[in-house]
């Protein structure tokens, strides 16, 4: 049906990609997942965890040595959130016993599945930007919208798991409810600022 | 002839791959941000930076500067409504009119008309507006609504970056990037008076660093009641079916390709000159469109100060229907670089190709010489951006072209933006602009079938009916403006903003038609050289040559107030005038056209509230002033009032229902006409449509 102007395309196309493919993948870190690692190093201060989940003076990231993140989150090793240090883990459970106060995983780890549906203990803070992280349980969702990084809050999967989150970070972030039974947290969650 | 240009083609493209490739291998500089930085931010400041990573320069002060409006993706889905021309009803300066169930009619600050040709539309980079048949043809300028990330409405000429045509403005819709279209959405939609609609979008991520969006989308519009309750025959069936892949490897590149096959039926209640009774006819008829178009765009950012752009499509269009029967195949190549010089220089600049082999055939209607023809448009830009001062930067911008149909065009613009303060911006432009001649305006001849008239009529002094015949003109020359404008825009607040934009256009060498030779038919009987032929004619004839014989201005502006009350709750006004001042040197008919097809006031207020997190409630109310008539055309359309309301609830996450009721004021308005007259305008229905939906 289409003339061979039709083929004179297809050389083209194979030009543009020829072009792509002799570009070296690059190994650094990707602007979004620096803005990414920088927006959850800055909503940190906006949590709290319960007395008996800080076990010592550190607040612990676990995020998995494979996980591309893991080279953004070491710029935030060692910087100072409420008068703790963060301590950058490189095993997420449920593999590691190691106390994890956040745990992060990215679209491009396969573990996201299992930190929401494992028992997670009290006070373990879940992060993730894989799709629906938050309506499927987890409790903070980086998204990307209109290429900016936005977040989705699930307040009820954070109450559950006795965290405080204070008030003006919700008002930044869209909410997500996945447990309308339990009116009475998102009240309780939305006086603590 | 055909391997020729293809030859140079080649060489050209082989040109151009080397330059980039060159390009590619010379840098060295690294764009990274530095986390350091990013950790000095502030949460709010780090959610408005923009990770995309080849994306154009970051805002400033001066690419704020023009009576641009954005339509969001946000305002599309308060909006409710599921096609491209409905939604523009909400921007300033653009004046829509629904002829039938399948037609419509838009233009930018004036001239309206269902072949509008004086704006450019882009539609992810590629250009929707015909050289071979006059301007935008609205029918086929469709996509899935929901994957539109966002619609610029760019009022004034856009002619030194864009091009010859962009002379009222141009309007640049984009879809989201694959990236952003995850998972499989389902939308079933149907309604009263409007639409059954079915669609679906699959997207999934191939790899690391590519993503793939497939979708589809079938309508089925069904015909429209005319003003006596019988069917309009205005039927359409339009099924789409598209890809597209964004790969994205690293902060630097990123590869789209896409695709799409679009297939339409827009049925027409089609009216023509039967030479027999000398009668106007009507009758329906049956009209087929087929498209196809593949496209790839490449970005490179060699590093902070330094970005390529290189876009290839190849375009096909088949066309049968009553007034057009048409193949089209179009190539079009553009390469395009930003490069900032010091800490005051900004300059982009470009060059492209676009070559179109078109095949007009001959109908009853229309016959064109030849019936092939090649265009052919070459084209580069450059662009200064000076930052004088910290407040005060300018704009100095020159496009220069080479078409088959008119000689070189240059086309410059100037343009000067002034902070005060952070919350006043004023600007002021001063910029030319070219339409270029068509195969219509040059080539073709067409029977207008609103120009029969009837002996003793207004417009015919004549004892015999009298037939017009547009003819093109081979020594037709572009239409010219030179448009001044004046804007400023105030943001009172972080959720307060207001914006004005005032415009004198004046144009010179605008179409207008004047009679040529009278003739007696049948016969063809020179009516200078026989007036006797009187005597034994049926009818007579007049051919209506394209000329350049229209000039003068319009004076108009647009103010936008844009408020956003609380987090749930926001509105917007706008108000946008237009006053015409067109003369015509010359005896003929439709030269003074465009005065009567705008109305003088278009009104916007649209309120938009979120409820809690599943409902939201939707109000839009617009005023659309009379539009006065004109003798050959008809009178014209009554000042109308439209109302519509939407209703939507996210029932759970996956799950979102909506009703829209649009028109609700009253139960049907004619408001938009073909300037042939070839088609019936028909009464616009109040409609109520559900739409159900699911995204996994």
């Amino acid at each position: 049906m289409f003339r061979p102007l039709h083929a004179t395309v297809i050389n083209l196309t194979i030009a543009v990609l020829l072009i792509l493919f002799n570009t070296p993948a690059s190994a650094e870190v990707k602007n979004e997942q620096k803005v990414k690692a920088a927006i959850v190093y800055k909503l940190l201060r906006y949590i709290s965890w319960p007395e008996e989940a800080v076990v010592s003076n550190t607040i612990n990231l676990c995020v998995d040595q494979n996980d591309p993140f893991y080279s953004a989150f070491s710029n935030i090793n060692g910087r100072l959130v409420h008068k703790r240090k963060i301590v950058l883990m490189h095993q997420p459970p449920p593999k590691s016993t190691i106390e994890c106060q956040i745990v992060f995983t990215s679209e491009d780890s396969r573990l996201d599945a299992l930190i929401i549906n494992a028992e997670m203990k009290k006070g373990v803070l879940t992060i993730s930007d894989t799709m629906q992280f938050a309506e499927r349980g987890g409790m903070i969702n980086l998204v990307v919208k209109n290429n900016r990084v936005r977040f989705k809050i699930n307040p009820h999967a954070a109450y559950r798991s006795e965290l405080r989150i204070n008030s003006s970070l919700l008002s930044l972030a869209d909410l997500v409810e996945t447990d309308r039974s339990d009116d009475n947290s998102a009240a309780s969650l939305h006086a603590d600022s | 002839m055909r391997f020729l240009w293809r030859d140079r083609l080649a060489r050209f493209v082989q040109t151009i791959v080397c330059v980039s490739c060159c390009l590619t291998g010379s840098l060295a500089a690294s764009s990274s941000m530095k986390f350091d930085d990013l950790a000095d931010l502030s949460l709010e400041e780090l959610m408005s930076i923009d990770i995309s990573t080849v994306t154009e320069k970051a805002q400033n002060a001066l690419s704020r500067a023009s009576a641009s409006y954005t339509i969001s993706r946000e305002d599309i889905e308060h909006s409710g409504r599921r096609t491209i021309p409905e939604i523009l009803r909400m921007a300033p300066g653009v004046h829509v009119g629904r002829v039938d169930n399948n037609k419509w009619t838009v233009s930018l600050r004036g001239f309206n008309g269902r072949f509008s040709n004086n704006y450019l539309v882009l539609l992810d980079g590629r250009t929707m507006y015909s050289r071979s048949i006059p301007g935008i043809n609205w029918q086929q300028i469709d996509t899935i609504i929901e994957d539109i990330e966002k619609i610029d409405v760019i009022r004034g000429p856009g002619a030194s970056l864009w091009g010859s045509n962009a002379v009222n403005g141009v309007i640049n819709i984009m879809t989201r990037s694959a990236r952003e279209t995850h998972g499989l959405q389902l939308a079933l939609s149907s309604g009263s008076a409007t639409n059954n609609e079915t669609q679906f979008r699959y997207g999934m991520k191939l790899g690391n660093s590519t993503h793939l969006r497939l979708y589809g989308k079938h309508t089925e519009h069904d015909a429209f009641e005319d003003i006596n309750g019988q069917s309009a025959h205005d039927e359409n069936r339009r099924t789409l079916l598209g890809f597209r892949s964004d790969r994205q490897p690293d902060d630097k590149s990123s590869l789209t390709i896409s695709g799409e096959y679009t297939q339409s039926h827009p049925d027409d209640l089609f009216a023509s000159v039967n030479f027999e009774t000398l009668e106007l006819q009507v009758a329906p008829t049956k009209n087929k469109i087929d498209t196809f178009h593949l496209r790839t765009h490449w970005t490179k950012r060699l590093n902070d100060k330094n970005q390529v752009g290189l876009q290839i499509y190849y375009d096909r269009e088949e066309r049968d229907t009553t007034l057009l029967v048409l193949e089209r195949d179009t190539i079009d190549i553009d390469l395009k670089q930003h490069l900032s010089l010091g800490k005051t220089h900004s300059w982009v600049w470009g060059f492209g190709y676009r070559f179109s082999q078109d095949d007009l055939s001959n109908t009853n209607l229309l016959t064109a010489v030849p019936n092939d023809l090649n265009v052919k448009v070459a084209q580069a830009f450059v662009q200064d951006q000076i930052q004088v001062t910290p407040n005060l930067s300018a704009l100095l911008g020159v496009k220069v072209e080479d078409n088959s149909f008119s000689d070189i065009e240059i086309q410059p613009s100037l343009k000067f933006s002034l902070t005060l303060g952070k919350a006043h911006l004023t600007w002021l432009s001063v910029a030319k602009a070219v339409r270029t001649p068509t195969r219509v305006g040059t080539q073709v001849r067409i029977d207008i079938p609103s120009l029969l008239l009837e002996p003793g009529s207004e417009l015919n002094v004549f004892p015999l009916p009298l037939l017009a015949e547009l003819a093109g003109n081979s020594t037709l020359e572009s239409e010219e403006l030179i448009a001044y404008e004046l804007g400023h825009q105030w943001q009172l607040s972080e959720n307060f903003n207001i914006d004005l934009a005032i415009f004198y256009n004046d144009y010179s060498k605008l179409n207008g038609t004047e009679f040529s030779d009278l003739l007696c038919q049948p016969g063809n009987v020179l009516f200078a050289n026989d007036p006797a032929c009187l005597g034994s004619a049926r009818y007579l004839e007049t051919p209506l040559l394209f000329n350049n014989s229209v000039s003068g201005h319009t004076l108009g502006g647009e103010l936008v107030i844009d408020k956003q009350m609380t987090a749930r709750l926001s509105s917007e006004f706008n108000i946008s005038y237009i006053k015409y001042e067109l003369a015509s040197t010359s005896i003929g008919f439709l030269n003074e056209l465009a005065d009567v097809r705008n109305p003088e006031l278009l009104t916007n207020l649209k309120i938009n509230y979120r409820v809690d997190e599943r409902w939201s409630l939707d109000f839009w109310l617009r005023h659309v002033g009379k539009v006065e008539g004109f003798a050959a055309l008809g009178p014209g359309f009554d000042s109308y009032t439209a109302l519509d309301l939407r209703a939507a609830m996210q029932v759970n996450p996956f799950l979102q229902l909506e009703i829209v009721g649009a028109n609700l004021t009253d139960s049907g308005h004619l408001e938009g006409a073909s300037e042939l007259g070839e088609v019936e305008s028909q009464p616009i229905p109040r409609s109520l449509r559900a739409t159900i939906k699911l995204l996994f």
